[in-house]
């Protein structure tokens, strides 16, 4: 049996390590910490006289689209540099936008200025050539495709869909 | 370094824990594969290990309906109302993530103590332990109530401001990691591995029923928590699997039910109503101080 003196050395160093780790979280993770990280890697690259990686010419950004179920109509391309754009789907704030009569199968499209950077890419079919994505309800009527994403009802936030600029897949899903 | 630091979406992680759970039990089958061939090899299979071995998969589906039927939506919804509450605001990122995994280690920990030396919720654990042979199946044996105690222990991180999503993730972490100790082909792994992390040679000592290996060696991920709070044995003698009052049975509902039985049966012998409570509290075995006359006897 434990003694007296061990249950309480067990409550109150465990008590300290979940206040300690959850003070700790909230540190590492606040914005102050991420711009001083930003500005260390930042100073880092300098250093070594180094492109930062966001700034490296990878691209240009060169869309593969894999899925498209037929050829009606249109397909959209946005290519979003900027989170909160990105987030509220703003169309006026895209890096790039490209649209292009629609393949069945695969096609690739091409932003010939991106060509460094990381985007999030939304790839709407619009089968009827309306400009928007049609929904009934909730769940699309027209084939959708975002960076990374894993279906067509998948709304992956900006940090999870960004692709570095060069030859991206996007697979477009139909609900 | 960005990569650390970054916010990570909630979603992200929430797929991330169905992702790894799923291949997880895809992997485990496989490797259980390997173990049975190497137990066919040693000349050790037997009709009563491959019972065994079903029933531990029977027990997995019991559970999985049981959980759904008790705890279900209740288990996320509690913790997002507790989440309201917390106390640090922390953003999702992988070293939040990181630590969020160590802190339900801890968690892990305790809980499993408890688990061990509080009658009413060994009689669900128990289920787990009841197994006489110690392979990646056993892994996946479950009593009807282990979803309930995971809830309760690990709420206070919720209340201390990690997401929900982050929370459910690293347990699946910490049980996907635990998942691979239930092996006997991997005997020692280099000392320092060994007096950090919990290791296969570590958890054979936990499911032994020798005396000495008693109430031992409970920790998830890292074996340093038994050492900080006095429950570490060593693998030195030969373990001796399951219960010290062995269940002698492959029927799943013997294995599922018999902790909830046993504790039912040792209530009820009991004489006194505050005996009774105390069945239910104590370790399993307890007995009063002044040990009144059983009429059992
Ligand atoms: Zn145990």
């Amino acid at each position: 049996m434990p003694s007296n003196a061990m249950r309480l050395f067990g409550l109150v160093a465990t008590t300290g390590m979940f206040v300690a780790g959850a003070w700790l979280a909230q540190e590492a993770s606040s914005p102050e910490t991420l711009a001083a990280v930003l500005e260390a890697d930042r100073e880092y690259y300098e250093s070594q006289d180094k492109v930062p990686p966001s700034q490296q010419i990878t691209g240009p950004l060169s869309v593969t689209l894999e899925g498209i179920r037929n050829a009606k109509g249109k397909v959209l391309v946005l290519a979003y540099d900027d989170k909160t754009a990105y987030e509220n789907s703003d169309p006026e704030k895209v890096a790039g936008f490209i649209e292009a009569s629609a393949k069945q199968g695969a096609m690739t499209i091409t932003f010939p200025d991106l060509t460094s950077g990381e985007f999030a890419v939304v790839a709407i079919h619009d089968e009827n050539g309306n400009y928007d994505l049609d929904f009934n309800g909730l769940t699309p009527t027209e084939g959708v495709g975002v960076s990374n994403a894993f279906g067509s009802l998948d709304n992956p936030g900006f940090d999870r869909a960004k692709v570095k600029a060069g030859p991206v897949d996007v697979t477009v899903h139909y609900y | 370094m960005e990569q650390f630091f970054a916010p990570i979406s909630n979603e992200y992680v929430s797929y991330l824990e169905t992702l790894v759970n799923d291949y997880f039990f895809l992997i485990a089958l496989v490797y259980l594969a390997f173990e049975l061939v190497r137990y066919a090899i040693k000349k050790q299979l037997s009709w009563t290990l491959i019972g065994d071995t079903i029933t531990n998969y029977i027990t997995l589906a019991m559970f999985i309906v049981t959980a759904a039927l008790v705890v279900g939506l209740f288990y996320v919804s509690t913790f997002f109302y507790v989440y309201q509450f917390a106390i640090f605001d922390i953003e999702t990122t992988w070293i939040t993530v990181i630590i969020c995994v160590i802190l339900a280690d801890i968690t892990y920990y305790w809980e499993h103590r408890f688990m061990h030396r509080v009658n009413f919720a060994w009689a669900t654990h128990t289920v787990h332990h009841s197994s006489p042979f110690f392979n990646i199946s056993v892994a996946y044996r479950f009593g009807p109530m282990d979803g309930i105690w995971p809830l309760l222990f690990h709420l206070p991180l919720a209340l201390l401001g990690f997401h929900p999503f982050v929370i459910f993730f690293a347990e699946i972490f910490v049980q996907v990691y635990q998942t691979v100790l239930h092996t006997e082909a991997i005997r020692k792994l280099p000392r320092p591995i060994e007096a950090i992390m919990s290791t296969p040679s570590h958890h054979r000592v936990h499911h032994g029923s020798n005396e000495k290996y008693l109430d031992k060696n409970y920790a998830g991920i890292f074996i340093i928590w038994d050492r900080m709070f006095g429950t570490f044995a060593c693998e030195d003698e030969k373990v001796v699997y399951g219960l010290v009052t062995p269940i002698e049975s492959v029927n799943p509902f013997v294995a599922f039910f018999h902790g909830f039985y046993r504790l039912g049966r040792d209530v009820w012998n009991m004489p006194g109503f505050f005996n009774k409570i105390g069945v239910l509290i104590h370790p399993p075995g307890w007995e009063p101080k002044s040990k009144p006359k059983s009429p059992a006897e």
